[in-house]
């Protein structure tokens, strides 16, 4: 029963309800990480991480919160989450501090963290809301490891660091920022194509 | 009126315990984070002067920056086999973001650069921040063999150039990763280094900062 649920759980957080693909959340830090697989999984974990945190919390805290300032009260909770994370890896991991660093305090403004925290930890309770978070992440993280494979291979004919076809000459406009757009809508529109497709079958039998 | 109250007793205590929590993180992190940076910092000192050097901190007697002394607050001078082997300062320039990049550049008496080391940037991930990447030379289906360059080859380049000069930009050789020693000669030749494609703004930090200081520097020391 509970593997089930689980399996529910990853495909709503993965599929259903993927917070770049179909929700059309987090574009932002999507387009400006999305450059290298490298950076694509280090942001994912990162964001992740503060996701699942500040939802156990919120949904602890959202008993006592007046409903009119309950944003800015997430918006303090996730903050401080990411200082704190911040502050950590920077005393005791500088290595991932090199390669994480400067995605860390891009989290804050991931707006995932804030809608998730808004339209489902502030109304779930903290077990659910943990799930929720993880899951979420784990659609993010996902998503933009698709995404930064293909913007690496165009943009720098490489993955991981690693060069991919010899002779490749790469479209620098790739791991730019129309680079970006282009890779989202392009994965965006397979997806809508697959639901719609898939609707149609559903309808025919 | 009680609403409005309980508002802000609710955003005071939130506000309150984060401050609490940040700043109970920061005491325990504070010492190891200066640790760590000293450490990098040692170690970006000897990555800029030749292998063996010894290193001395310097701090000039009249450290102004303005009038007639033109001397930073604190360099570092290296020595091998009693001979001066050259300069180093810790520069800043304003790339991309609203940080400035940090780095370190080694120079010998004439003003030759022997080394550069970045220290800290916070520049945009995937293009700016590519001034600390490696070059790969390895293949996804075979990634072991060669492991290319250990240095990051956008500080190697500037290596052998003059501070003296200004130091040009190129941004239609490619970058300097892909070129062959001809061509590399060739730059070296001009005082020219090759801009990290789609982050100008961050190249021109670099060479923006070594124009503008170093030839003051080496100019005073050599006095």
């Amino acid at each position: 029963m509970a593997s089930i649920q689980i399996v529910k759980e990853l495909k709503r957080g993965i599929i259903t309800e993927n917070p770049i693909l179909i929700l059309a959340l987090g574009l932002c830090p999507s387009l400006a990480v999305s450059t290298s697989v490298k950076n694509g999984l280090g942001m994912g974990l990162a964001a992740t991480f503060v996701l699942a945190l500040s939802n156990v919390i919120i949904s602890i805290i959202k008993g006592w919160i007046p409903d009119k300032v309950r944003i800015p009260c997430f918006i303090v909770v996730i903050a401080t989450f990411v200082s704190i994370l911040q502050l950590l890896i920077k005393a005791y991991v500088p290595l991932l501090d090199e390669q994480l660093g400067i995605f860390i305090p891009l989290i804050v403004v991931n707006c995932i963290i804030l809608g998730r925290a808004e339209a489902f930890a502030s109304k779930n309770n903290p077990v659910r809301s943990l799930v929720d978070g993880l899951v979420m992440g784990l659609g993010f993280t996902v998503s933009l490891l698709i995404l930064s494979c293909i913007r690496e291979f165009l943009g720098s004919n490489k993955l991981w660091d690693l060069l991919v076809v010899p002779g490749f000459k790469p479209m620098t406009a790739m791991i730019l920022a129309p680079g970006g757009f282009f890779a989202i809508a392009f994965v965006m529109g397979v997806v809508n194509w697959i639901r719609g497709w898939e609707k149609k079958e559903a309808r025919k039998a | 009126m009680v609403e409005m109250a309980k508002m802000i007793v609710a955003l005071a205590i939130i506000s309150a315990l984060a401050g609490l929590a940040i700043g109970a993180a920061y005491d325990k992190t504070a010492e190891k984070i200066s640790e760590q940076e000293k450490s990098a910092k040692a170690s970006a000192l000897k990555a800029v002067f030749p292998q063996g050097a010894a290193i001395d901190t310097i701090i000039p007697v009249i450290p102004v920056k303005s009038g007639g002394g033109l001397l930073p607050e604190k360099y570092w001078t290296a020595m091998a086999k009693d001979a001066l082997v050259g300069y180093a300062f810790e520069m800043s320039g304003r790339g991309y973001a609203s940080d400035d990049i940090k780095f370190i550049v080694g120079v010998d008496r004439e003003g030759k650069i022997l080394g550069m080391t970045v220290l800290s940037h916070n520049e945009t991930p995937g293009l700016g921040s590519r001034v600390n990447e490696v070059a790969s030379t390895r293949y996804v289906w075979y990634p072991v063999g060669e492991s290319g360059q250990a240095k990051p080859w956008f500080t190697e380049q500037f290596e052998g150039l003059s501070s003296l000069k200004p130091i040009g930009i190129n941004k239609v050789a490619g970058e300097w990763h892909g070129l062959d020693e001809p061509k590399r000669a060739e730059l070296r030749g001009k005082n020219e280094v090759t801009a990290i494609t789609g982050s100008t703004i961050s190249t021109r930090a670099f060479t923006n900062s070594i124009s503008r200081d170093i030839a003051g520097y080496v100019k005073e020391l050599s006095k």
